[in-house]
């Protein structure tokens, strides 16, 4: 009866895309009695991760309880990304994944604050919400569930992760629910001669292991689609004008910021997460256009920094993305099906996304290609609109030094041109299918980039801007207020990791009273 | 020329879509000085003598402050909880499309699959019964929705059978006490800029001209500013939708009053039967390729269960799309946009959105030309998803008893289409879009309602065993009979909701949940 079913799957890889997969097939596959192997050294990493709110959906989705992830990661919160120095030096900016603002009537915030603009005011986007004001104080808040329900504004947060940690803790919950780790590499591929679909892998160890269905978590794109199953891949080393990566860990006796940074340098761009006691800093640059020892001074503290000690560099993988996700009996997740850089969305929410799809679609052993197709026909539409999302950042960015020149120069599609061009000049923002970013974040992505509409919608004209200037000025001072009543963000994670029970505490400034 | 705001809008055509636009504009731009002036005449008939609805109409109406049992006496609406196909995949079945969901799913496996497998057992026979609004309108009874989410009373949404003259001229009331002006005439003569060839004014048979700044075309099917001044141009769809003609024809309203409408297939076309308050709205939709007018009417006429009150109104329509529904200043809103038969009652619904759109993207005096591209990508992408689904419903038959159901059986579908049938066809899987007005319970209704079903269900289901699964499918589907049947009849409900001071019951916020995201 159950012949179709299949009764293997083989992982390939151990960073966090890896895991991602392992944990949540574990779990969402636990009644089905399908085997899990996980294949590959343990690596070396020591990156922080900031992981999109929509990491909260897949840790339901596969089980994970929230308390207990923080307390065995030491993740911190974050409410968004903090864009410095991006269309002018000294540019601050917080993109909050959470609303900007919200009026009862039935027109975007956006417009409410333009029409301020358009009157000759400086306005800045992220002054109106609870979020950016929280963050800027590095305070953070979250109420019991019960009570999150009836908040019109919630505080919509993501974590900054340890990756190492979460790998190991995703790890033992796959562990727990019987997936098997074997710490060997694949040296060869065995395929099934009638179907062409993969047999088995061979191991270093000397071992063959077989397996119904095949994903390539890896850090590179995926080999075993690459060459074995002749699947092509779209260079994307054009679109991607940085070729080596620095890190550097450091200690932080700060308390710790619920955001993370993305900086614009003078020979790339460098992004921040940090953890409680730590800061992990990497800077994104072109060999081209700067050298190592300038990029370490960066990341030391600056051009007087005394020591550039354990700065790491790395070459980054050549850009590119596969031609197709899925083919036969394998799919590549997180870097190993495209790599294209680093901005709002990370590799490890593609891999979060694109699990969920195949077990949307999920075939059974026979494997059919219909499946396959609409597989990545939905992860290509996805991958296209998250390039859109990467390229804005070249597109709009200021181009005062050599770098950021060439960036600005890059061709950007036609997706992305009109979406800016007529959010620019009607102030609607086109929406497609597969988009990650909803429409509220494009929007504040492009307001933070200095993409401002040249008119407001329509309903306003004939509304008093006195009014309107009344009403948002009442909205930052209550932002601001109810900010400055949350716990600080270290506060908070203290009174989380010495908490029992999985439900974290309500904090100080509980959403209950507010109107 | 300097941009600034536009002060007169011109609507020409006074039906549904003229005074929807109207009463639109008129409310919703109250606080800016803007005049809107409706022309139209009582020479020129008004299309539909009942209309069915999507639930959407319930936000447009709310939007407008319009008070919902006022609106269901002036327009003798009643409550549409689906619509009933017959004789669409074979000649003797019958389905439901409701507004609503089938079952729960299971594990992160949609219902569907579980209950497929239950089918190919021998088990289960009707997916019908895992949805309340297809158990309650098929005992005629009806009661708001529940807003506890818990409840399995709150799983369906609902809709209006209204009487569309009704409602324009509920909306004109409506939108000339919010100063709308209404020009009684003919419009015989359109006057251009002569570089630009924007619309400057119209002038009418005696001799009046109406100047405004923006257009909108809501003049029926031959688009007498889109088509016949801008010559928009059109895009013809009947390789795949081959019904080009309509009668129309209200009855006696005799017996009860299903929450409902029904289409049934005949052999060269099919029927609508919408039941309202005082009457029943019926038609007839057929291909003139495969049947004359005169048979076509015999067939309406025998098919009516009371006398007939009106004369047939006949329609000659081209389904297909208008390729610019805006161009330069004229928006075109209703049947001069495009038209689609209103097998799933989608008329309102898109004239609603067009208004919607709108008034997002109203322009300025300097027409900004991207408002215009960006409300033609969206529009068009609604009304391409919308002929999809209704193409479904002629290409997933069995049919061979006639030329026209030959024809609709193997006629090449669209490729979008094509793929959408193939996943279904083969995994029972439904083709998932962000945009889009139709979404997995109603193309699953139309999928199993007509015959279409996979090859295979979702292969974990087969990890349960088939009691465990057989036992909780039959305490689901107790639970809902026994739901259906705790509701008060639709008739009662009807007389409830509308006695005077209901207002309060009225706008209760209940779960659109089948148009969820």
């Amino acid at each position: 009866m159950d012949d179709r079913q299949l009764k293997s799957i083989a992982i390939i890889g151990t960073g966090v895309s890896a895991w991602l997969t392992a944990a949540g097939l574990a779990k969402r596959l636990e009644s089905h009695k399908v085997r899990i192997d996980i294949i590959g050294p343990a690596p070396e990493n020591r990156d922080l991760l900031a992981a999109a709110p929509a990491t909260s959906a897949y840790h339901r989705e596969v089980g994970i309880d929230q308390g207990e992830f923080l307390r065995e990661t030491g993740s911190a919160f974050t409410l968004g990304t903090r864009y410095l120095n991006w269309t002018h030096r000294g540019q601050d900016y917080i993109h909050t994944y959470s609303p900007a603002g919200r009026m009862r009537r039935a027109v975007g915030f956006h417009h409410y604050v333009n029409l301020l603009r358009l009157q000759g005011e400086d306005v800045s986007f992220d002054g109106y919400s609870r979020a950016a004001c929280a963050a800027r104080q590095r305070r953070f808040g979250i109420g019991a569930q019960e009570h999150r329900k009836h908040d019109p504004c919630p505080l919509i947060h993501g974590f900054q992760i340890d990756e190492r940690r979460y790998c190991n803790y995703l790890a033992r919950r796959a562990g727990t629910l019987g997936v098997v780790h074997t710490g060997a590499t694949v040296t060869d591929v065995v395929l099934r001669p009638e179907t062409g679909h993969i047999a088995s892998l061979r191991l270093d160890d000397g071992r063959a292991l077989e397996a119904d269905f095949f994903f390539d978590c890896g850090d590179g794109l995926s080999t075993l689609l690459r060459d074995t199953l002749g699947v092509g891949v779209a260079n994307g080393s054009e679109l991607f004008p940085a070729d080596r990566r620095a890190t550097l860990v450091m200690p932080m006796d700060d308390h710790t910021p619920p955001y993370s940074t993305l900086r614009r340098e003078s020979g790339g761009w460098s992004r921040t997460v940090s953890i409680p006691g730590w800061r992990w800093r990497a800077y994104y640059y072109s060999s081209d256009h700067i050298g190592d020892a300038e990029v370490a001074r960066t990341l030391a503290g600056g051009p007087c920094a005394a020591s550039t000690d354990g700065v790491t560099f790395t070459t980054l993988p050549q850009p590119g993305v596969l031609a197709a996700f899925w083919r036969g009996n394998c799919v590549a997740i997180g870097a190993a099906a495209g790599i294209f850089g680093d901005f709002s969305i990370s590799a490890q929410h593609l891999a979060q996304s694109s699990l969920l799809r195949w077990l949307d679609l999920y075939p059974d052993r026979s494997c059919d290609p219909v499946l396959a197709d609409e597989y990545n026909r939905l992860a290509g539409e996805e991958t296209a609109r998250i390039r859109d999302v990467h390229l804005l950042h070249f597109r709009l960015a200021d181009t005062d030094s050599a770098f950021w020149r060439q960036a600005a120069a890059i061709a950007c599609p036609e997706s992305l041109l009109y979406k800016i061009d007529v959010f620019e000049r009607t102030g609607v923002l086109p929406y497609y299918e597969s988009e990650t970013l909803t429409p509220e974040a494009w929007i504040a992505l492009l307001l933070g980039m200095g993409c401002w509409p040249d008119r407001c919608d329509a309903l306003l004209n004939g509304e008093d801007p006195d009014d309107i200037r009344e009403e948002l000025a009442k909205m930052a001072r209550t932002a601001a207020a109810e900010a400055s009543a949350l716990p600080l963000h270290d506060t908070f994670l203290r009174h989380l990791a010495a908490a029992e029970p999985a439900v974290p505490p309500s904090p100080a400034g509980s959403t209950e009273a507010r109107p | 020329m300097t941009a600034g705001p536009i002060q007169r809008v011109v609507i020409v055509g006074g039906g549904a879509a003229g005074w929807m636009t109207a009463a639109a504009l008129s409310t919703l731009f109250k606080k800016r000085p803007l005049s809107v002036e409706l022309i139209e005449s009582e020479q020129i008939g008004v299309v539909g003598v009942g209309e069915a609805t999507l639930p959407h109409l319930r936000f447009f109406n709310q939007r407008l402050g319009i008070d919902e049992p006022d609106f269901m006496r002036s327009t003798q609406a009643t409550y549409k909880l689906g619509i009933e196909f017959a004789n669409w995949g074979r000649l003797g079945d019958a389905y439901i499309h409701p507004f609503g969901e089938f079952g729960r799913s299971i594990n992160g496996v949609a219902f569907h699959h579980y209950w497929l497998r239950l089918r190919q057992a021998g088990r289960e026979r009707d997916i019908g019964e895992f949805s309340l609004p297809v158990a309650a309108a098929g005992k005629d009874r009806f009661a708001y929705p529940d807003s506890d989410p818990t409840s399995v009373l709150s799983s369906y949404s609902y809709a209006y059978q209204l009487d569309a003259s009704l409602y324009a001229r509920y909306l004109r009331a409506c939108s000339e006490s919010r100063g709308v002006k209404r020009h009684e005439g003919i419009v015989t003569r359109v006057k251009q800029h002569t570089e630009t060839g924007f619309i400057e004014s119209l002038v009418l048979r005696d001799g009046r001209e109406i100047g405004g700044e923006l257009f909108i075309d809501c003049s029926g099917f031959r688009g007498l500013l889109i088509e016949q001044t801008l010559a928009a141009g059109y895009e013809h769809w009947r390789h795949w939708l081959p019904c080009d003609r309509a009668i129309a024809v209200a009855s006696e309203n005799v017996g009860r009053i299903p929450p409902y409408t029904r289409a049934v297939a005949e052999s060269s076309g099919w029927r609508w039967r919408i039941p309202l308050q005082h009457r029943i709205g019926n038609g007839h939709v057929y291909s003139s390729d495969h049947t004359s007018d005169d048979e076509a009417l015999r067939v309406l006429l025998d098919s009516l269960d009371g006398d007939a009150v009106s004369e047939p109104n006949r329609l000659r329509f081209a389904t297909g799309r208008r390729k610019q529904m805006w161009l330069k200043n004229c928006v075109a809103i209703g049947l001069s946009a495009g038209f689609l038969e209103p097998l799933e009652s989608t008329g309102i619904h898109l004239i609603q959105l067009a208004i919607m759109k709108l008034v997002e993207f109203f322009p300025d005096t300097d027409f900004e030309p991207l408002n215009a591209v960006e409300f033609n990508r969206t529009m068009r992408m609604e009304i391409e998803r919308i002929r999809d689904f209704l193409v479904l419903h002629y290409t997933a038959t069995e049919r061979d008893d006639s030329e026209f159901w030959n024809r609709c059986r193997t006629l090449e579908q669209p490729e979008s289409l094509k793929r959408s049938v193939a996943l279904f066809r083969r995994f029972g899987h439904v083709m998932r879009y962000a945009g889009g007005l139709f979404l997995e319970p109603s193309w699953v209704a139309v999928y199993l309602g007509q015959r279409l079903v996979p090859l295979h269900y979702d292969p974990r289901v087969d990890s349960y065993r088939l009691d465990t699964l057989s036992a909780q499918l039959t305490r689901l589907k107790g639970l809902i009979r026994q739901a259906a049947e705790s509701l008060p009849d639709h008739a009662a409900a009807l007389r409830h909701y509308q006695r005077p001071g209901a207002a309060a019951d009225g706008w209760r916020q209940t779960a659109m949940n089948l148009y969820r995201n």
